[in-house]
């Protein structure tokens, strides 16, 4: 499952407890993330499920749900 | 003139943007109105609802920082931390000390243009300023204007932030 997935490369990256994570959380605003932590865990997501996040597409992804559809739309 | 405003914690962003503005307010003097509201839009840089008046804002693990002044201005805040320079290819940094220099540089910068991280891979022109500061241990803080401007920083309660 993608989400859970997700929630544990926020856990191991951020800390937070997977049981806060939903797919309308706010990644900046919830969690406390910086710019750095957003680009991290894009990167982590590029490596686990091997694609690419192109740069005009970060501006789009807010919450954990906007990164489980991007990546659902690029692994098919 | 460039005022940065500082505080710990993860105090509501626009509640700490309108505390900020009447400290701005009182500094600069003149007629500013009495309140400001922030404006989001979609896709967009957040704007006051005075003109003349910009901000922006980063938060970064526990502090919150605001820069405001009469020209936009951007400004990135990071917690200094354990990273890997080399997965960042965009950046020329080899140690963390420079990465974050960068980083923070390049994400002023970026958030001065109001475009955000979808400029992440690009340069900073020649036709901006970018300047460093050290105000907590641990945290780098960058500053993007049009131009070098004279800064003024405050560090605010957090209890005083609604």
């Amino acid at each position: 499952m993608i989400l859970e997935k997700l929630k544990e490369i926020l856990h191991e990256q951020l800390g937070v407890a997977p049981e806060k994570i939903t797919a309308d959380s706010d990644i900046m605003q919830d969690f406390g993330a910086d710019s750095l932590d957003v680009v991290e865990m894009l990167m982590n997501v590029e490596s686990e499920w091997n694609v690419i996040v192109d740069d005009d597409e970060i501006a789009n992804l807010h919450t954990v749900g906007d990164v489980e559809r991007l990546i659902r739309a690029k692994i098919g | 003139m460039i005022v940065l405003f500082f505080v710990r914690g993860n105090a509501d962003s626009d509640a700490l943007v309108k505390v900020c503005y009447e400290h701005y307010r009182q500094l600069v003097g003149g007629d500013l109105p009495p309140e400001a509201n922030v404006l989001r839009k979609p896709n967009k840089k957040p704007q006051l609802d005075v003109e003349g008046v910009h901000f922006n804002l980063s938060h970064s693990h526990g502090v919150c920082a605001v820069a405001m002044s009469d020209r936009p201005v951007g400004i990135d805040i990071e917690k200094r931390r354990k990273i890997d320079p080399s997965k960042f290819r965009f950046l020329n940094a080899t140690d963390e000390e420079t990465f974050f220099k960068q980083w923070t540089a390049k994400e002023s910068y970026l958030k001065f243009t109001g475009e955000g991280l979808s400029g992440i891979s690009g340069e900073i022109p020649p036709t901006v300023h970018t300047e460093h500061y050290e105000i907590f241990d641990g945290y780098t803080v960058c500053v993007c204007s049009d131009e070098e401007q004279s800064v003024v920083a405050y560090e605010l309660d957090p209890a005083s932030i609604n």
